[in-house]
């Protein structure tokens, strides 16, 4: 079973169905095409950055727009079209990373809270909702505190803060499909659990797994970009939209652009996972009241 | 029966608030390397480790540690600012004043600019207002806080000179000034917030202005303004405040950031500024107050959630 | 002219503009209630029973306009009177009561103080006297303990209870017109006849005209005195209870009068009517019962009956109304309530 397929609302389809069924109008084709887009942006920036995103050149600092910077240069001279495509990569892989390890962990814990039950159950959940307890960036900030600042300590402080929503809804899933007749069949014939969780219980949850996926990819970025910008995420000079932003600020006045830039960098890729977390909402509710 | 769902949240309440404080003590503990030679810096005499580690009882086992650490904490005494010599306990009550007023005026802003946006959304859903609704509170989402902080800065405060851009002057020191600081922290905080709020409230409205009871009203010949605002609001306000509850989280790691870009001094930044010095008395005293707020705050909804809906019985 | 129809409709088209095409909901509904009348309105679900009252009282959801048509209540032209006026129609000259009555009422508020609302949006009482008249209301219809179940939350009552709350709700202005929309269906056989019994006080203590929206003959038989019996959006019989029990001229009708199982009979099978109604988005230019009509002929399908007289007070839509010999039913042998077709 590919893992790209979509099952949630009881019916199996290849990639091109998928797409078919999350494009209902022209604005998810825009933001399916947007986060495709700096994807490949955030994978291809080491080729297509026209500088490297480091260099330094302190003749030409704060250049406004040019043809040869096309967006200008930041404080240090460094060409702010190229920072900013990296900036994405640190968004994108931060983000990702996020996302699979707290879907990968979180779902782990939700399948065998759900199928377990009992003692095990509580333990899990308790512990979630106590990690639910607090705001998000507050724990991560807690993390990052204990293992210092860095792009790692972020993936698993951002990690840690989504993943207990993943438990959550992969519990829920479980408890409504373990009560299946096809999956008490199989437990009597005596099928491993880690079958069952994984053949019949997994891909019925994929559905409400990929819709938070996207929202989670949505508030990881904002996250990282909120905690570079104060200096405990991505670490300069490696860029990251949140630096970026950090530096413009002292010069928001003679350089808007850079500040503003690396915004729209962030609002832009925020709105488009957003939008996709929609469609696929859309994609999977058949009982969809269609407003 | 009340009695009883009270008593249960406050119960889960009290749990959460243990189990939180040994998430923030294990902080501490879970650092590679020696906390005492992380907070001193990597120049500290090994002595001054020594004393330290000896001061912040780290030879005790692990158990003894938390209960000597829960019971200074709930008396108070949450140890000294490693940074601003200071006792936590005093920098705390200084500086959550102004991060909960922050966080209510960003509240106010919120309701204030969701509930009628959303309301005109769901009444003229699917038109040209409905859209533009939809996505200006879809932008305000996908902005981040300090993004928006900037903007604004440069707008109202480096264009057009209207606006203080940053620092805090306090209500009984000059009100007026008092204001014209606050008003962009306001804005950047609560516009994600309004955004949420917004999208709730219209989904909610739209879902209750389908049932039966509002044909009801209308076929009793009811005006059309009390159907909306009072027969149906109240219905869709349950889970819009219910959202309000949850995502009060979100406002509080936003105001992190809001104190953050416009300087100022609210627990928040305190917060910040504590985890790049490795201040940890600090870090720990703050987190540990944040998610008692945080907490006091959800059950606070949820007593309120009981008020408004009257079928809650036992949660 | 003093003898002039409380509520008369003439040609009431009523369409949805859906994704699939225009749907013709209504499509031609003629149907008159005179002063102190009780009329029955009866058909299968999706036959446009309920949506004619909606047109009548401009309730219509935004995908649904009336077309075509008058609708004169009182003398006055309804369709395209302009909102406040029918806002203020709505409770006080016409009312209606609906089928589900839990969802019917909003259950965040007392039943008190939503019947207190309608009051107060007609402008009837003084305020000293709302909460009083509440009371009187809820006696009148036959709560006991009225002041207290004037507090109660609608969950708190049983469903005949909030069946009556609504009913309350209805007459609370004085209406000359009640309109009630399957106000039995949902509640269970013994609390079915105590509503019948409390519509039939108030038709004959306040005067009130009754339009009785059911399904169900046995209801009909009980308290109308004439039936219009709606099929595919259209009247395909109308007349006394008496004449269409007796010698039903359309199929339809027949087949229904027929679907009603008679006690102590255990041996014959339930009588259904095959089939199911139509789509309404391309109506058939003939009769649209023609293909579930075991009498159907080569004109049925070609050509839409019209509605003529084929007896005293008796109306049908059919091309063979006189001929076929339907068989009837006795009216005053009809059982208590039983759910008939569908």
């Amino acid at each position: 079973m590919s893992v790209l397929d979509v099952t949630g609302a009881g019916g199996t389809s290849r990639f091109g169905g998928v797409l078919s069924r999350i494009c209902h109008g022209p604005i998810e084709v825009a933001a399916v095409l947007i986060a495709a887009a700096y994807v490949i942006l955030a994978v291809g920036a080491p080729l297509l950055a026209p500088y490297d995103p480091n260099v330094q050149n302190l003749r030409a600092t704060l250049a406004s727009p040019s043809v040869q910077h096309w967006l200008g240069t930041d404080e240090y001279g460094r060409d702010l079209l190229s920072r900013l495509l990296f900036g994405a990569r640190s968004s994108i892989m931060v983000g990702a990373s996020v996302v699979a390890l707290s879907s990968l962990i979180g779902g782990a814990f939700g399948i065998l809270a759900g199928m377990r039950r009992g003692i095990v159950d509580t333990l899990v959940m308790r512990t979630s909702d106590v990690t639910m307890a607090f705001p998000q960036l507050v724990l991560a900030l807690g993390f990052i505190a204990a293992l210092g600042a860095g792009i790692t300590s972020a993936i698993i402080a951002l990690t840690a803060a989504y993943a207990p929503i993943f438990v959550r809804i992969v519990r829920s899933s479980v408890l409504v499909i373990r009560q299946e007749a096809y999956v008490e069949a199989a437990r009597l014939i005596g099928v491993s659990p880690v079958r069952i969780a994984l053949r019949h219980i997994l891909p019925n949850a994929m559905g409400p797994i990929l819709v938070q996926s996207a929202m989670t990819f949505a508030f990881a970025v904002l996250a990282e970009s909120s905690l570079s910008f104060v200096g405990l995420g991505v670490p300069p000079p490696t860029a990251s939209f949140g630096n970026i932003i950090a530096a413009g600020r002292d010069h928001v006045g003679d350089a808007p652009w850079i500040a503003t830039s690396a915004g729209v960098g962030i609002v832009l890729l925020v709105l488009s996972l957003l939008l996709l977390a929609d469609a696929f909402r859309d994609a999977i509710d058949p009982y969809q009241h269609r407003s | 029966m009340r009695f009883r769902f009270i008593l249960r949240r406050l119960c889960w309440a009290a749990f959460v608030l243990f189990g939180s404080s040994i998430v923030v003590f294990l902080v501490l503990h879970v650092i590679p390397g020696d906390p005492a030679r992380a907070m001193l810096g990597p120049e500290a005499s090994p002595d001054a480790v020594a004393t330290l580690r000896v001061q912040l009882g780290l030879d005790r086992p692990l158990i003894y540690q938390y209960v000597v650490w829960l019971s200074q904490m709930s008396q108070g005494d949450m140890g000294r600012s490693i940074l601003l010599s200071q006792n936590v306990a005093s920098l705390l009550v200084e500086r959550l004043p102004i991060t909960l007023l922050l966080s209510a005026y960003a509240l106010c802003f919120a309701v204030l600019i969701a509930i009628p946006v959303s309301v005109i959304s769901a009444t003229r859903k699917n038109t040209a207002a409905d859209y533009a609704g939809r996505f200006l509170a879809l932008i305000g989402l996908a902005m981040p806080s300090f993004w928006l902080g900037i903007m604004l800065i440069l707008l109202f405060g480096v264009r057009l000179r209207l606006l203080p851009v940053f620092g805090y002057v306090a209500p009984s020191q000059d009100l007026i000034e008092h204001v014209r600081h606050m008003i962009l922290p306001t804005v950047s905080l609560g516009m994600v917030y309004s955004a949420l709020l917004m999208e709730t409230n219209r989904n909610s409205l739209i879902e209750v202005l389908q049932q039966d009871y509002i044909r009801t009203a209308r076929a009793g010949g009811l005006r059309e303004t009390l159907v909306l605002y009072k027969y149906a609001m109240r219905n869709a306000l349950i889970p819009t405040v219910t959202v309000i509850g949850i995502q009060v989280g979100y406002l509080m790691s936003g105001a992190l950031i809001v104190e953050t870009v416009f300087a100022i001094p609210g627990i928040g930044r305190l917060l910040v500024n504590a985890v790049l010095a490795r201040d940890y008395p600090v870090v720990q005293g703050t987190m540990l107050v944040t998610v008692a707020i945080f907490t006091i705050v959800n059950l606070i909804v949820d007593l309120l959630y009981a008020v408004i809906d009257p079928r809650v019985e036992s949660a | 002219m003093s003898d002039r129809a409380l509520l008369e409709v003439r040609g009431l088209r009523t369409y949805f503009s859906t994704r699939r095409g225009l749907v013709r909901a209504l499509d031609g509904v003629d149907l008159t209630v005179d002063s102190g009348e009780t009329v029955g309105v009866v058909g299968e679900s999706g036959s446009g029973k309920t949506l004619t009252a909606y047109s009548v009282l401009g309730l219509l959801p935004q995908s649904a306009r009336v077309v075509d048509g008058s609708i004169l209540f009182q003398g006055s032209e309804l369709r395209g009177a302009d909102a406040e006026a029918m806002r203020r129609l709505r409770g006080s000259g016409i009312s209606m009561v609906f089928q589900e009555p839990l969802t019917a009422l909003n259950p965040v508020f007392p039943v008190g103080v939503q019947i207190r609302d309608v009051l107060r949006a007609h402008g009837a009482v003084p305020r000293k006297q709302l909460r009083g008249r509440v009371v009187e209301l809820l006696r009148h219809v036959g709560i006991p303990a009225p002041d207290h179940a004037a507090a109660a939350y609608p969950f708190q009552l049983s469903g005949g209870m909030r069946q009556r709350v609504l009913i309350a709700m209805a007459i609370a202005c004085s209406p000359r017109l009640l309109i009630a929309d399957e106000p039995t269906t949902a509640l269970d056989a013994t609390v079915q006849a105590q509503i019948l019994d409390l519509l039939r006080h108030l038709v004959k203590e306040d005067g009130i005209s009754l339009i009785l929206i059911t399904h169900n003959f046995g209801i009909v038989a009980d308290i109308c005195q004439r039936i219009y019996v709606m099929y595919a959006g259209q009247v395909v019989e109308h007349g006394s209870v008496r004449s269409i029990f007796a010698a039903p001229r359309h199929p339809y009708t027949a087949a229904l009068l027929h679907c009603i199982p008679v006690p102590g009979d255990d041996s014959s099978p339930l009588a259904t009517i095959e089939g199911s109604v139509p789509s309404l988005v391309e109506p058939s230019v003939g009769c649209r019962f023609a293909v579930r009509c075991p009498h159907a002929q080569s004109r049925c399908r070609a050509e839409i009956p019209s509605l003529r007289r084929v007896a005293d007070a008796h109306w049908a839509a059919c091309h063979y109304a006189e001929t076929l010999g339907l068989a009837g039913v006795p009216a005053c042998d009809t059982p208590s309530p039983v759910p008939a077709g569908d």
